[in-house]
């Protein structure tokens, strides 16, 4: 359970990137951060991983839940390295953690259907793949916390879609609380309960969209004509608040 | 593709033979003059080893037998032989025993006149050196110039063990700064210099131990032989007369030296050209200058071929074809 | 049997290219009829006879002049990884030690030889020094680079991981810096083959009755004795053993490459 109280971030000498952004998080939660771009949304996500601080405000981390530890993040690319093969990539926090055994590593790749691909190295794998390989990293660490900024981003259409359906899936099987950067409408509807709408200069939360559907969440969903509606009234919720912002 | 290539390739060949020439400097005369222009390219910085040249020079000698001589000063690895029978000079400075080595590799020099008679080639050694002999040459650094003749004669003839070699280039400095050291030289030439910065040297002299080969020959090539032997005959007449008048009295002829070459100043010079009527008035050289002798040739030829410079033992017309002293007047 | 076959698809245009060269350098030589050609440039096959008669000679000049590039070469890679690493540490220390690494690559070798010589006496030893200096600066700033400019995606996910000072070295900086290092080293090769011919003219090899001599030599022999064919067979047997070197050391770069799985820079 992660807490924002009135977030702000100014970097440097620049305009107010965040402007006093509180949030609540509950357990178990998938939660996107939709938006245009530049509303720091992806600068929230930073703050909350401890990769940037606030310039005001604070984060809070319920009982139990160590950031270092209990936080993963997955970024918009790959990162992975490439003299490492998918095994050792997906290793290295645990290596890192004077953990040497590749155990974890060898089922958290299986989990991601990468099993035939453990010893490969990057530059033999295609970006989907890569992107799995990136998720399987960050899950080895068995974290209570998933942050996804933008991760499938770069990806096209086909292989996006199908990463949603696995990371639904896997999410529905463990239960992590996900907070999923995204500027794709149709993915936040898609992936999340809730949707935490974002406006840029300077960045500040709108409003927050409960998503829930009839009946449990698959691929078929995308077909479904509850989903679409509320694809599109999202969209031009999206619209409105891209409006009010020029 | 290919045959543009080649086309291209054999244009730019062609292009390039036709900008050497097969004619030496023709006598093109200047304006007003009737003298015909010469380049004479020594083999070494000027010193006083060129002594009589600079001396028919600066005392109009040449001009007076309407010859307008230009001295080209030479370095440490000047191609004079190759220069000469390329037709870019006229006339050089070589020693005999090149003189045999590149006549094997079809440059055909002939040697005209030998001013020394004894090679002033030595090996010095700092006076307090424990070294007397070239025996005793063992463990010590030799800063030579490893490719010429003289060099093989002692690697063949003594042991040199653990002897390490620097090239002469920058050698000298090497030689006054280092312990162990020795170098090689003119036996009229570098000790003065030493001398000057304040060391002290004795030497080594190569003639003392079987090599002698006539040192400093004003050579030309067969083909200006074959053309032009009166321009031949007047150059080496004139210059014979200017070494006698040199060695007579060198002052003017080393004040030029000096102006042309620095390093060398007007007092070492004085020395230094004192010395040379020992090496050069002697045998032969006294009743005829520069004058040479078949047997020394001989000697030398067979002295080179035992060490390995000539492959192959020199006939007495190859011999013979590579000098010539009938320019020479007593 | 296709591996051959591609090997030598790639081979044979540009060693038919060569013969169709040589035979037109021989065929204008020798039908141009001017004399002085023979001097500034022998027909091919006279090239070829001196260098078969002086096979044992060439042999040996390039077996030493090679060993001597290589120890340089080796030498460089060596001291130029430590310096680079030692320089990668701080801004400061690599902005105060930068210039030096600069005086390395300008410092002409005819100031320093005589310097040379008296530290190190007359010998291969010289010659290798000289050689080494020639060499190293591109595997300093190369390294350096590599080690120092790291991308930030992997910086920021060591930081994420909690690394220290030497996991991030052994694991991040140094398998970053290794396309970097290669790069330089492809230079650094090349360097090292004139430093050891350069450095061989300036300090010489010890010929005090041995047939220790390298290339330099026998380049400064051919020419004293105006034997140009046998001059020209020299120079060709230095650009071979610059090729093969430089072949090598691209060789096992590229072999580097692939095996670890590096990206090219």
């Amino acid at each position: 359970m992660i807490q924002l109280h009135a977030v702000s971030k100014t970097f440097d000498s620049g305009p107010l990137v965040l402007d006093e952004v509180s949030l609540t998080l509950d357990e178990g939660a998938f939660v996107s951060l939709l938006g245009p771009s530049g509303c720091g949304k992806s600068t929230l996500l930073r703050i909350i991983a401890q990769l940037e601080h606030s310039t005001s405000g604070s984060v809070e981390f319920g009982d139990g839940l160590d950031v270092r530890s209990d936080i993963s993040i997955v970024f918009q690319e790959p990162r992975l390295l490439p003299w490492r093969s998918a095994v050792d990539n997906v290793c290295l926090p645990l290596e890192l953690a004077g953990d040497s055994s590749k155990e974890a590593g060898l089922d958290v790749l299986e989990l991601v259907g990468l099993e035939d691909a453990i010893d490969k190295f990057p530059n033999e794998l295609s970006g989907g793949m890569r992107m799995r390989v990136a998720i399987a990293r960050a899950l080895v660490t068995n974290p209570k916390v998933l942050l996804m900024d933008e991760p499938f981003a770069a990806l096209d259409e086909i292989t996006r879609e199908r990463l949603n359906d696995e990371l639904l899936s896997l999410w529905q099987g463990r239960g992590w609380t996900v907070v999923f950067v995204t500027h794709n409408v149709s993915e936040a509807v898609f992936l999340s309960e809730d949707v935490v709408v974002m406006t840029k200069n300077p960045g500040r939360i709108h409003s927050r969209e409960r998503i829930q559907f009839d009946g449990d969440r698959t691929s078929r969903l995308r077909g479904e004509e509850q989903y679409g509606k509320r694809v599109v009234q999202l969209q031009s919720l999206l619209r409105d608040v891209f409006h009010d912002a020029d | 593709m290919i045959s543009i290539l080649l086309a291209l390739s054999v244009c730019g060949f062609i292009g390039l033979t036709s900008c050497s020439s097969d004619q030496p400097e023709t006598s093109e005369a200047p304006q007003g003059a009737t003298d015909i222009p010469l380049k004479l390219q020594l083999n070494w910085f000027p010193e006083a080893e060129h002594g009589g040249y600079f001396h028919g020079l600066v005392s109009g000698a040449y001009r007076d037998v309407g010859l307008d001589v230009t001295i080209i000063s030479g370095g440490p690895n000047t191609p004079v032989e190759t220069q000469v029978v390329l037709g870019e000079v006229d006339f050089g400075i070589v020693n005999a025993d090149k003189i045999l080595a590149v006549r094997q590799n079809n440059v055909t020099i002939v040697g005209l006149l030998a001013p020394y008679q004894t090679s002033p080639r030595c090996v010095i050694v700092k006076d307090s050196s424990p070294i007397e002999s070239f025996d005793d040459v063992r463990g010590v650094t030799f800063v030579a110039n490893t490719t010429k003749p003289f060099f093989k004669f002692l690697q063949k003839r003594y042991d040199l063990k653990d002897v390490k070699t620097i090239p002469y280039r920058g050698g000298p400095a090497i030689f006054m700064a280092k312990e162990n050291c020795i170098i090689q030289g003119y036996v009229n030439s570098e000790p003065f210099v030493f001398a000057k910065k304040g060391v002290k040297t004795r030497q080594l002299m190569l003639a003392d131990v079987g090599f002698n080969p006539y040192t400093s020959l004003l050579v030309c090539s067969e083909q200006m032989l074959k053309e032009k032997p009166e321009l031949v005959a007047r150059m080496v007449a004139a210059s014979q007369g200017a070494w006698k008048a040199y060695l007579e009295d060198p002052s003017t002829a080393n004040a030029e030296i000096s102006r042309r070459n620095p390093e060398m100043d007007v007092e070492i010079l004085r020395k230094s050209s004192g010395g040379l009527s020992a090496l050069m008035l002697t045998g032969e050289g006294a009743t005829t200058f520069g004058m040479m002798i078949d047997r020394r040739w001989n000697e030398l030829a067979a002295s080179l071929h035992e060490i390995g410079v000539l492959e192959n033992e020199l006939s007495s017309d190859e011999i013979q074809a590579a000098y010539t002293t009938r320019f020479l007047r007593k | 049997m296709t591996r051959i076959r591609s090997a030598a698809k790639q081979v044979w245009p540009p060693l038919l290219l060569a013969l169709l060269f040589f035979a037109a350098w021989e065929a204008v030589v020798s039908l141009s009829g001017n004399r002085n050609l023979q001097y500034i440039l022998p027909q091919p096959t006279h090239i070829f006879a001196e260098a078969v008669k002086h096979w044992e000679a060439l042999r040996g000049a390039t077996w030493n002049s090679a060993l001597m590039a290589l120890s340089g070469f080796s030498l460089s890679l060596i001291t130029g990884c430590l310096i680079a690493f030692i320089m990668s540490q701080a801004k400061w220390v690599e902005r105060s030690a930068y210039p030096y690494a600069i005086f390395l690559q300008t410092v002409p070798i005819v100031a320093i030889a005589p310097i040379i010589i008296l530290w190190f006496e007359a010998g291969r030893q010289s010659v290798i020094v000289i050689s080494f200096i020639i060499s190293l600066f591109p595997i300093i700033t190369s390294t350096t680079t590599g080690l120092t400019h790291i991308p930030r995606e992997w910086d920021e996910l060591f930081t994420v991981y909690d690394a220290n000072w030497w996991q991030r070295l052994i694991k991040l900086r140094i398998p970053t810096a290794v396309p970097f290092m290669i790069n330089g080293a492809r230079i650094s090769a090349g360097l090292s083959v004139v430093g050891a011919i350069v450095g061989e003219y300036f300090t010489g090899l010890s010929t005090g009755g041995g047939d220790d001599f390298g290339l330099a030599y026998l380049l400064m022999s051919t020419q004293a004795d105006a034997n140009y064919s046998y001059l020209f067979a020299t120079t060709f047997a230095a650009a071979m053993m610059g090729l093969c070197i430089f072949g090598g050391v691209n060789g096992i770069s590229k072999w580097i490459m692939t095996a670890g799985h590096f990206e090219e820079v």
